[in-house]
């Protein structure tokens, strides 16, 4: 069975405090989740075995604990071998986005309030 | 402060901001002549219990716990093309994420909050409350999807963590469980389920289908909720209705969005769900319920009743059913509210006969709340109630709503 490393690193979020992460399989071609392999604050450095139907993995982190995650897909982990997550694109649009409007048109109107 | 003796707010540094904003919070007229008081740690304070608080989940709570069908759905942020961030909620518009500076108290009140109960115990010692009611912060978002299914889905982790978190000291810190009633069946099920728990009662969406509302939605009103109000009433379980949890509170924008949200988007829609069933012969069929609207404030409460009652007598050819009293007596019995700092409904209470049915809350942590500073809000605010209002609205409503154990509360006082 194919594995992949992931260091998680320890770091901290915007409040000085340990930076939580969390690692999920990507398993639909709709960005759906399966199981998740990883829930912690990082210095952890270890091996996950791929399950047979991931199309990937996503990696989640909260720099801001008042916020929800920003998160990063990884793709083609057959390729891949070792994962730095803080090497990876959290201020990028990726590939399961959620956002629903055309990233070519003008962007939503901002809402502001409680 | 007039408006011209205000400073310019953009010449203000943060920290001058926020002690500019937050100066109203230490003014008050005292509390001369009262024979209880307010006033944290005093051998003659009220009873108070705050119907209203919150409380920061963990932020992998719900990735963690929830079933792996719905992980991909759960709120995140979205980055677009130009790399700006965006909050992503299912029900809620894209949100823009602000890089919010906070200084002095509001930083403060942005750091407590948390599930620790060591923890909230000093922080409401220090404010002067005995017991809590407690909803969530992030998760009052679980209701914001069109998808009833799944919204159980993430009340059912909340209401297993919240808990685990507080059912050892559940007589003075009491979460709600948290019920989506978009689907009926779900929702007898999770009530069923948290009655076997232990939990004192139920925090139930403002509507039960998410979003603006049409007439072709369910709503409580409509006979189908019966089976649910069987089962909270087999139950003697007591329900309320959070503010900003049928529609999305964010609905303007530009020029004054935040205003209009709050009050028109977010407070307003709360009356909905308490007109339902005080107008539908809900109350008839199921004498025993008793609810209560939370965060909404109280002064619109007189006008809703003379409002349903100037309906239900001037519009009798079209108001039906016909009920056994008049809407505003299914009010008086059966509806409570919650309220921060509202001196035009304390006003009102005496003349409308309201003293049995209001709740002070303080909405820790929120910012439109009085912690830490209650007893100067308590004070401004009702100097003119006798002392057995303030008693009653102060803690005496909340502890009969949802049955707190008064003795116990009294015995074990807080230290400050």
């Amino acid at each position: 069975m194919a594995s992949i490393v992931v260091n998680w690193p320890a770091e901290q979020n915007e409040h000085g405090r340990p930076l939580l992460w969390f690692g999920s399989w990507l398993q639909g071609h709709d960005g759906s989740e399966g199981a998740w392999f990883y829930s912690g604050h990082g210095g952890d450095r270890a091996t996950y075995a791929i399950p047979g139907n991931a199309i990937g993995l996503r990696v989640r982190r909260w720099p801001n604990e008042g916020l929800d995650a920003e998160y990063a897909d990884i793709l083609q982990l057959e390729s891949v071998g070792e994962v730095t997550p803080q090497a990876l694109d959290f201020d990028a649009p990726q590939p399961f986005s959620h956002l629903a409007f055309d990233r070519q048109a003008p962007a939503p109107k901002e809402r502001v309030g409680h | 402060m007039s408006t011209l003796e205000r400073p310019n707010i953009d010449l203000l540094s943060p920290e001058e901001r926020s002690v500019h904003f937050n100066a109203h919070r230490y003014k008050t007229p005292g509390h001369e002549g009262w024979p209880r008081v307010a006033t944290p740690g005093a051998p003659n304070k009220y009873l108070m219990i705050s119907a209203d608080c919150h409380v920061n989940e963990p932020p992998n709570l719900w990735v963690e716990r929830i079933e792996e069908k719905y992980r991909h759905r759960l709120p995140r942020i979205e980055v677009d093309a130009d790399g700006v961030k965006w909050s992503i909620v299912e029900g809620y518009h894209p949100v823009k994420i602000r890089d919010l500076k906070m200084e002095g108290e509001d930083q403060e009140r942005s750091k407590v909050g948390k599930s620790d109960p060591a923890e909230r115990v000093k922080d409401h010692a220090r404010d002067g409350v005995d017991a809590e009611i407690i909803f969530p912060n992030r998760g009052l978002q679980m209701w914001a999807t069109p998808d009833p299914l799944f919204a159980q889905a993430m009340c059912r982790v909340y209401n297993d963590w919240c808990w685990e978190m507080f059912s050892s000291v559940y007589n003075r810190m009491s979460p709600l469980a948290c019920i989506a009633t978009g689907d009926i069946p779900s929702a007898i099920a999770e009530v069923e389920r948290i009655a076997k728990i232990g939990f004192r009662g139920l925090s139930l969406p403002c509507k039960p289908a998410w979003g603006p509302g049409n007439s072709e939605d369910l709503n409580y009103n409509l006979p189908e909720f019966d089976p649910l109000w069987a089962c909270i009433q087999d139950n003697n379980l007591p329900f309320t209705f959070h503010v900003s949890t049928g529609k999305d509170p964010r609905a303007a924008r530009g020029n004054g969005g935040a205003v209009i949200n709050y009050v028109i988007h977010s407070l307003a829609p709360t009356a909905e769900p308490i007109v339902n069933l005080c107008a539908s012969g809900v109350l008839d069929r199921f004498p025993n319920l008793r609810f209560a609207s939370i965060e909404a404030g109280i002064g619109w409460v007189p006008w809703a009743l003379r409002a349903m009652d100037e309906a239900y007598e001037h519009h009798h050819f079209w108001a039906f059913p016909k009920l056994a009293m008049l809407p505003s007596d299914y009010y008086r019995k059966h509806c409570f509210a919650s309220f921060q700092e509202d001196p035009p409904g304390l006003d009102l209470v005496r003349e409308h006969d309201l003293s049995n049915n209001f709740m002070w809350a303080n909405d820790y942590p929120h910012h439109e709340g009085s912690w830490p500073h209650s007893e100067q809000a308590i004070e401004r605010t009702m100097g003119k109630l006798n002392d057995d209002e303030r008693a009653k609205i102060l803690g005496l409503n909340a502890a009969k709503f949802f049955g707190f154990d008064i003795d116990w509360l009294t015995k074990n006082r807080l230290d400050v």
